[in-house]
């Protein structure tokens, strides 16, 4: 309030002096005009206008031309990047890989890991290799999943926290397993190859070698005994009487299989 | 032409305390930040390294540009009070004296310009900084889940009251160097109204 009075005052003095023809460009004051005897200059004034015009005449304009400066900033955009390239179960299920295309960011180590399926969560355990990380899978997992699991396509879920230089990241994955019948390729060598695909190991029982020398005889019956198939490993069953006719045969527990039970019975003979 | 010595010591005083202020508000780092991004904000100019490098805000500087026009300003104040001082101290009521008041009403003018400018650009540094800085801060989603950044400890100092306490000393300023001329102006008046009057001497 003190400070708009005192500039209300300034105002009605300028207001006045103005009237007057003392400021404001009058180069003779109204004195002169009345006598003669005072003679009276622009220097008389204290203020020089032409100095003052000059000076806020270029810095005016110093300042509309800076304030017409454009006024542009850098949207971060390409600071950190952290993307999954790719990730997978690995063909035998021992480990999940996940492959990351990183921008100024490091993977430093793995705060927790789980895998789970249904009700079952278990921790895992994994190692960086540069932009890797290689998740350990616990196998005792896939044989809860193929005793509890109702399909033949089930998914094995994966929670990992990774640990930053600069931050962490929390991801969540599935990946599909996929339970399926062993694959029995037969060879008139004598010899039939049993591929498991599946993450558990597969029992094939009774197997036996059946050998007709013709079809007016009873076979010969050779009994090899039980095999076990490792995860995604294969095994090679060899007859070795092939005169006539031979086949190999044999049995595994396959789950989704009408009954539960496979029968095999493949010819090896030529 | 009478000068009001008061005032005048006034408004040399409270033109020295705005100038300086004016540069102190321009290089003071009012903000300071640690943890992912390193380094000190100040009007005049920004020193942020993220990893080891330089973050670029604004290529232009535009608020850089305005800070030094408002360090110019000030450092003309400052030389326009110092040459007005000399001049009433040398050369009492000369064109000098009139020059030296003329650049200082001018440099005080002027002072004003960037004081304002000054608010305006303070302002838009915390808009820009908090669309610049919260890309450093937060979670993300990405084709990896949810990336979570440690973020960055922002300290600020609110300058703001400065800068308004600097544009109300510089309106002062002017308000007073006004004064000071309309008071030379009245003086002058009733000296001249002094030698108008005749004598009249009684026969």
């Amino acid at each position: 309030m003190i400070t708009f009075n005192f500039f209300l005052k300034i105002l009605k003095k300028l207001v006045n002096l103005k009237k007057k023809g003392i400021i404001l460009g009058d180069v003779i004051p109204l004195v002169a005009k009345h006598h003669n005897a005072h003679h009276s200059t622009r220097r008389d004034y204290p203020i020089n206008f032409k100095v003052l015009t000059i000076i806020v005449f270029i810095f005016l304009v110093a300042d509309i031309l800076i304030l017409l400066l454009p006024f542009y900033f850098n949207q971060p955009t390409d600071t950190f990047m952290m993307e999954l390239r790719n990730t997978y179960l690995a063909s035998d299920g021992s480990y999940i890989l996940l492959n990351y295309t990183l921008k100024k960011l490091l993977l430093v180590s793995i705060a927790s890991c789980i895998l789970s399926y249904s009700e079952m969560k278990l921790n895992c355990s994994g190692k960086i290799n540069g932009t890797e990380i290689i998740v350990f899978v616990n196998r005792f997992i896939y044989s809860y999943m193929y005793r509890t699991s109702n399909s033949s396509l089930v998914y094995l879920n994966l929670s990992i926290n990774i640990t930053l230089d600069k931050g962490f990241d929390t991801w969540t994955g599935s990946y599909p397993v996929n339970w399926k019948p062993l694959e029995v390729y037969s060879f008139n060598n004598g010899t039939v190859k049993v591929h498991n695909p599946n993450y558990i190991p597969f029992n094939l029982t009774n197997v036996q070698v059946y050998h007709y020398k013709s079809i007016y005889e009873l076979p010969t019956i050779t009994t090899l005994g039980n095999f076990t198939i490792d995860p995604n490993s294969t095994i090679i069953l060899q007859a070795d009487n092939l005169n006539g006719t031979t086949y190999i045969r044999f049995y595994y527990n396959y789950k989704f299989a009408p009954g539960g039970v496979v029968y095999e019975s493949r010819q090896v003979s030529p | 032409m009478k000068v009001d010595k008061l005032a005048l010591k006034l408004a040399i005083i409270l033109a020295i305390i705005t100038s300086i202020l004016g540069i102190i508000i321009q290089l003071f780092p009012f903000a300071s930040f640690s943890g992912l991004i390193n380094g000190e904000i100040s009007l005049l100019r920004y020193n942020l390294m993220l990893d080891n490098e330089n973050l670029i805000i604004s290529p232009q500087n535009t608020i850089g540009i305005r800070s030094i026009y408002s360090i110019i300003s000030s450092v003309f104040l400052l030389l326009s009070t110092f040459y007005l001082f000399i001049s009433y101290r040398k050369h009492k009521n000369t064109s000098k004296t009139i020059t030296a008041n003329s650049i200082f009403l001018g440099a005080a003018f002027v002072n004003l310009f960037a004081s304002t400018m000054t608010i305006q650009s303070y302002s838009w540094l915390f808009k820009v900084l908090k669309i610049f800085l919260d890309s450093f801060q937060g979670s993300y989603l990405t084709s990896a889940g949810i990336l979570q950044l440690y973020g960055f400890k922002m300290t600020i100092i609110d300058i703001a009251w400065l800068i308004y306490l600097n544009v109300l000393l510089a309106i002062l300023l002017i308000g007073l160097i006004l004064y000071n001329v309309i008071k030379q102006e009245e003086d002058k008046e009733i000296e001249k109204k002094v030698i108008e009057i005749p004598i009249t001497v009684p026969t």
